[in-house]
């Protein structure tokens, strides 16, 4: 602590201490303000001529002596101060516990930075973020929604987390997850997941007695047959719901009489040219967002469910806003996050009209459109042999419409008729 | 720390020289004219911050300059710091 020396006994209160074994160092001779100086002065001599004699050592000097010395030797120093008639006065206090007693006074202040430290040892026993690692074919929101269902969700005490059961329940609802390891650190789950890239099936070959039906109309170009008797070639004409490959094998003995009629699991692929027809519908006019360059920029801030957002000046009610958001959540470390959510806003201002669309735009339009559908088709192994589109106007929509020549495969299993086997059963009879 | 000394141990001063040797007399030792050490004094006579007047065993020490400043003090030695500007033998 710093102290303030006054008085004439001075260089003999210095002079006891040092003979008492009293540690004081840094004793300078400091200026301070003429005002503070004379008032301590005036309060503490009421004698006269005294105060006539410190005011001209005032004028002389303007001066005052200060040391430092520990809380400890200031109480040793009392007794020597009344000796030598000087008086002391602390100016400065430093060291912890003087920091707690001045805690004291800001109670409020000290409330608060416990309970700061409280909420977050108290936060620290829940999960507050969910994240996934090798995901691909499934999105982080499929997961998460999957495990809202367990359930599994931010905000749930760690305790209540079984990693070992979440892993189990992953891989027994996704079955395209090979291997799923869920980590559980800080406030933090993390699940790193592989996924397999096929799911291995065993193939299980039906053997329910079944015959190959048309699919829709068509010509036949091209028949591959694995089981079963073709009822169609190359070049013909088929229509829905037309047998293709039959599932009974007739068995004849040497005289070419029907002895028995197996019934199989008719399998082949029967290529045919077939047409698809294609209707879509464009609106004429098409909403455009204009924007009129103004802009607002705000912050927000979530902690649980509770949101707040400041925009800075708040939008008006009669212009249209597009706003865009950028969330991040506060953490203190790599895996300590905490359930509060901060992010900037920014709004843009747009004037919505209808704009017209021209022929030329329509036709782009209506390519795109073909062009994924075809896509789409040979995706499937469609093969596409050619295409014919019109694009007409109808009072509020352009109409596309046309057909598509491809070769698919349009072999359907179709149960054989019951009545059918009743009556190969009685020929067999016979 | 430098008051905490023992009297019972034999003491050396900063010269290497066994004190009761040199018979009480006061020894001084100057780093430029920052700082000076002084050892084996009796008592402050004067304490301003640009004179300290020290009463050692045969003489008086006044040491004179500009913002004069008693680093530590114990009962056998002190250090002043500050700018010196004389050193006087009364």
């Amino acid at each position: 602590m710093k102290v303030r020396i006054d008085g004439r006994g001075m260089e003999r209160f210095f002079n006891i201490a040092a003979q008492r074994g009293i540690v004081i160092e840094k004793i300078e001779t400091k200026e301070i303000p003429a005002a503070e100086y004379d008032g301590n002065r005036h309060d503490r001599y009421d004698n006269h001529v005294e105060k006539k004699e410190l005011e001209k050592e005032d004028k002389k000097q303007g001066k005052t002596v200060c040391f430092e010395i520990s809380p400890r030797n200031f109480k040793r120093l009392k007794p020597i101060a009344r000796k030598t008639d000087v008086r002391l006065r602390i100016t400065e206090k430093h060291g912890f516990p003087f920091w707690l007693i001045l805690g004291r006074r800001r109670s409020l202040w000290a409330g608060g930075l416990a309970a700061f430290f409280l909420l977050i040892y108290l936060s620290s026993f829940y999960v507050w973020d969910i994240s996934f690692d090798g995901n691909h074919r499934f999105t982080d929101e499929m997961l998460l929604h999957f495990m809202d269902t367990i359930p599994v969700q931010c905000g749930m005490r760690k305790k209540e987390i079984s990693c070992g059961d979440l892993e189990k329940q992953i891989r027994n609802a996704f079955p395209e997850i090979g291997w799923v390891s869920a980590e559980l650190t800080g406030t933090r789950l993390t699940v790193h997941v592989r996924e397999n890239d096929g799911i291995l099936k065993a193939e299980t070959r039906s053997d329910v007695p079944c015959e190959l039906t048309a699919g829709s109309d068509g010509t036949v170009t091209k028949i591959i047959v694995r089981n079963g008797i073709v009822r169609v070639k190359a070049g013909d004409e088929v229509k829905t719901g037309d047998v293709l490959v039959s599932g009974k094998l007739p068995i004849y003995d040497d005289s070419e009489t029907l002895v028995k009629t197996n019934l199989v699991h008719a399998d082949a692929e029967v290529y045919a040219e077939t047409t698809r027809t294609v209707a879509w519908k464009i609106p004429v006019a098409e909403e455009i967002r204009a924007g009129t360059g103004k802009k607002r920029m705000g912050m927000f801030f979530k902690f649980l469910d509770t949101e707040f957002c400041f925009l800075m000046p708040d939008l008006k009610k009669e212009s249209s806003w597009e706003l865009f958001m950028e969330e991040s959540q506060l953490r203190f470390s790599k895996n300590f996050y905490l359930p509060v959510y901060g992010g900037i806003l920014a709004a843009r201002e747009y004037i919505p009209y209808e704009k017209v669309l021209t022929k030329s735009e329509v036709s782009d339009s209506a390519d795109r459109y073909l062009n994924e559908y075809m896509q789409n088709l040979t995706e499937k192994g469609i093969q596409i042999l050619g295409s014919d589109v019109k694009i007409e106007r109808s009072e509020s929509h352009w109409k596309i419409h046309g057909t598509l020549t491809v070769v698919e495969d349009i072999a359907k299993e179709s149960p054989i008729p019951e009545d059918q086997e009743e009556i190969q059963t009685v020929d067999e009879h016979h | 720390m430098r008051g905490q000394k023992n009297d019972d141990v034999t003491r050396t001063d900063s010269a290497g020289v066994f004190a009761d040797a040199l018979g009480g007399e006061t020894l001084l030792t100057l780093i430029g004219t920052r700082a000076v050490h002084i050892e084996n004094y009796r008592s402050i006579l004067v304490y301003t911050d640009s004179e300290i007047r020290i009463q050692c065993r045969h003489y008086i020490l006044s040491v004179s300059g500009k913002k004069l400043k008693i680093c530590y003090y114990d009962k056998d030695e002190m250090k002043i710091s500050g700018r010196l500007e004389v050193i006087r033998f009364e």
